[in-house]
């Protein structure tokens, strides 16, 4: 019998009829987005990641000496599943043929970089219904492409009320999905016409000053669709009473390419600082001592920076993107370091316009299939 | 934000400031009517040079959903005429279009090549073909050219131009006056001309709201200049596929007969639209070798003969000027598709047209 009309037995079947809400809508949501009933199915075996990881983190609570093996057993399995979806060989050699094909994975990417979250702070989590960490891992607003939102930040909020408590709030919230519509229908969609893309980036009887307009729109195309997606999943996720953390800090106007990845794409920054950087080169340096302070601290950003540029698709472009700014965020720690030593102050103009034609020229290789035709681009550019 | 942001009255007033600005904005729309000009100037002739061959927008727009006076202006055909030009204007599909074959490669470049005269004047051919089979929007695409002067129409069509099915993106729909204009006058009634060929003006087709959507597409189709024309190489043979041998489209296939259907009309209006010659051209389609059903993977044999019986009925009986190519290639002079030619096709099926041109004007001395 349930207790009659108590709080907390409301707050419960609240909290489960928000779960079950939410649960309905990623897969409604990437059924529409991934176009095939083949999405759903994909949706399904998210889902039994989410069981799985559900499983292991309550594996972990009463076996805590078991972490040693089971996180990075659970890390190589997430990671595993996300190589599996993008290398077409691999999917050849397991299934004999390509899964999923004409057909998206919805919020794979996202979802993996949370489960991964979730299993190496499990100690902070401490046990966590497979309920809860589904509605965390594939909260709707943030499926597709994020924010990539934190466990701790999001579980507690599932016991407050899914709406806005105070007219500011929604206000707020009906702003941020209007600002975010306007960003993405409106601006992005008008800047991709002009933008780069393959079809621009093989016309021969381009101008080279076109070509480097075009470079610029796709610059700004990127962020004004980005952080519109971004606005409007916070909104929504705020009418549903969820704060989601920001995405996007005016990247553009950063005089460092340290504080641009501050303020770009944050949560997913965050999370590679977090979840590679940070253990990468604490690791590296008390195995290879502080002598090499400078190696690891090059390593640690290729490496970090490598993993970004995979993880939005393996192809050699991504790479090559990945170890361009894994490079820039090198050389920029090394140059900050010697400038403070040296007090040496540039003009923040200065340090904005390097930043953003670095960031800029970053983007060739980001845009285009492959790092041959990123290069045959970027030497148009530069009028060779 | 300060406090007044979060107050419902604002938001009211905010609204109703932009419902009067919209009102405002189709008045003056309504007014000044700026798409009728903003169709006469095009990026293409000015900052970027024209292309050869007839652009396939396929940006965010849906295919093809442009008005052709547009899409006009992004071609060659858009100079002036040179006083001793002879203007030559070929249509069809892809395969007259030279889907694969570079701009030198096409079958109106070789026909170019040929440099035919005509009492001085130089034949200049102009590629007007467009990708997809529809006889009813190469008449619609021939209405059009009809602006530009042409002295001649070369038309390709094909056993799939007589489908009676909508066809071709949303050609039909983006040039629905002048369709209706075609329908009325010649009395076409194929299921494009009942979906689009009943075109009332009205005036709130005129305002901001209604033709937002036709900014937008001329804006973009602007913006296509940037982008490499969609046609590319193609080095696959057709020969490689495999060809069933049961019938691919049965003798009765309901989207073609009866034969003649509806969308014949378009081969009689197409040649009593202007005094211009027309010399339509059946296109030559891959015959392989040793398939006792069909002639390609698309075409059943039995459809085909019938085809080609009704279609010389047709050209004698409306007194046409038709040529019949069907048979002409070999199957190496394909390339990706059974309608897409090598480059050495495309200078075959040139010199056979040149010679039919060469031998009528002899006879007749075209339109002179």
């Amino acid at each position: 019998m349930y207790p009659s009309a108590s709080v907390p037995h409301r707050r419960t079947v609240a909290r489960r009829l928000f779960i079950a809400f939410c649960l309905i809508a990623s897969a409604i949501l990437a059924y529409v987005t991934g176009g095939t009933n083949l999405s759903l199915v994909l949706y399904a075996v998210s889902l039994l990641l989410v069981i799985v990881i559900s499983l292991v983190l309550r594996h972990l609570i009463h076996n805590p000496q078991s972490r040693r093996w089971l996180v990075p057993a659970s890390v190589s399995l997430l990671a595993g599943v996300l190589i599996l979806s993008r290398i077409r060989r691999v999917q050849l050699l397991f299934f004999g043929r390509l899964i999923g094909q004409g057909t998206e994975w919805v919020g794979l990417s996202y979802l993996v970089l949370r489960l991964i979250h979730v299993v190496v702070d499990s100690p902070k989590l401490g046990e966590v219904a497979a309920g809860d960490l589904a509605a965390y891992a594939l909260f709707p607003p943030a499926l597709i492409a994020g924010p990539i939102h934190r466990a701790n930040q999001f579980l507690p909020q599932l016991d407050q009320s899914h709406y806005p408590t105070t007219q500011p709030k929604l206000i707020d919230s009906l702003w941020r999905i209007g600002l975010g519509t306007a960003k993405k229908l409106v601006v992005a969609n008008a800047l991709s016409l002009v933008a780069l893309n393959v079809g621009v980036a093989v016309n021969p009887t381009l101008p080279r000053s076109l070509l480097l307009l075009s470079l610029i729109a796709y610059a700004f195309m990127l962020y004004f669709d980005f952080a519109g997606y971004s606005d409007i999943a916070i909104g929504v996720a705020g009418l549903m009473g969820i704060t989601l953390p920001e995405n996007f800090a005016n990247p553009y106007a950063q005089s460092t390419l340290t504080r641009f990845w501050q303020t770009w794409h944050m949560s997913l920054s965050f999370w590679l600082r977090d979840y590679i950087f940070l253990p990468l080169s604490g690791t590296l340096l008390r195995r290879i001592g502080r002598r090499w302070a400078t190696v690891v601290m090059a390593i640690s950003h290729l490496v970090t920076m490598t993993i970004a540029g995979l993880w939005h698709g393996f192809s050699t472009g991504f790479l090559a993107w990945g170890l361009w700014h894994g490079t820039g965020l090198f050389v920029n720690a090394q140059w900050s370091k010697f400038a403070r030593q040296h007090e040496i102050k540039l003009p923040s103009i200065i340090g904005i316009a390097l930043t953003f034609t670095f960031v800029t020229i970053g983007w060739i290789f980001f845009a285009l299939p492959d790092f041959g035709s990123g290069l045959h681009v970027l030497a148009r550019i530069a009028g060779r | 934000m300060n406090a007044p942001f979060y107050e419902w009255r604002i938001w009211r007033r905010v609204q109703l400031k932009a419902l009067i600005l919209i009102v405002i904005a189709n008045v003056l729309y309504l007014l000044i009517q700026p798409m009728d000009k903003l169709r006469s100037y095009s990026v293409f002739g000015h900052i970027f040079p024209y292309r050869e061959r007839l652009a396939v927008p396929d940006l965010d727009m849906r295919p093809q959903m442009i008005s052709l006076e547009t899409l006009f202006q992004s071609h060659v055909i858009s100079l002036p005429k040179a006083p001793d030009e002879y203007r030559v204007v070929v249509m069809g599909d892809s395969g007259a279009n030279g889907w694969g074959n570079a701009d030198t490669a096409t079958i109106s470049a070789y026909l170019n090549s040929a440099a035919l005269t005509l009492k001085n004047r130089k034949f200049r051919v102009y590629n007007l073909a467009h990708v997809g089979t529809s006889a009813m929007r190469d008449l619609l695409i021939g209405d059009t050219a009809l602006d530009y002067q042409p002295d001649l129409f070369v038309w390709f069509v094909t056993l799939q131009a007589f489908q009676n099915i909508q066809s071709v993106g949303g050609l039909f729909e983006a040039n629905e006056q002048r369709f209706t204009r075609l329908t009325a006058r010649f009395g076409l009634d194929d299921v494009n001309a009942q979906a689009y060929g009943h075109y009332e003006d009205t005036w709130w087709q005129h305002t901001l709201l209604f033709e937002r959507a036709d900014i937008y597409r001329w804006l973009a189709f602007q913006t296509y200049a940037l982008r490499q024309p969609a046609y590319k190489s193609v080095n696959q043979k057709v020969l490689q596929q495999a060809i069933p041998t049961q019938p691919v489209l049965s003798a009765d296939d309901p989207v073609l007969t009866p034969m003649p259907n509806a969308t014949w009309k378009a081969l009689t209006a197409m040649s009593s639209l202007s005094s211009v010659p027309v010399l339509i051209v059946n296109e030559p389609i891959l015959v392989v070798p040793g398939n006792t059903s069909n002639y390609d993977e698309w075409i059943g044999r039995a459809l085909y003969d019938k085809y080609r019986t009704t279609f010389q009925g047709f050209c004698n009986e409306n007194h046409l000027w038709c040529l019949d190519l069907w048979n002409s290639l070999p199957p190496t002079d394909y390339s990706d598709m059974p309608l897409h030619h090598t480059d050495q096709g495309n200078a075959l099926i040139a010199s056979l047209v040149a010679n039919e041109i060469r031998h009528f004007l002899n006879k007749n001395q075209l339109g002179l």
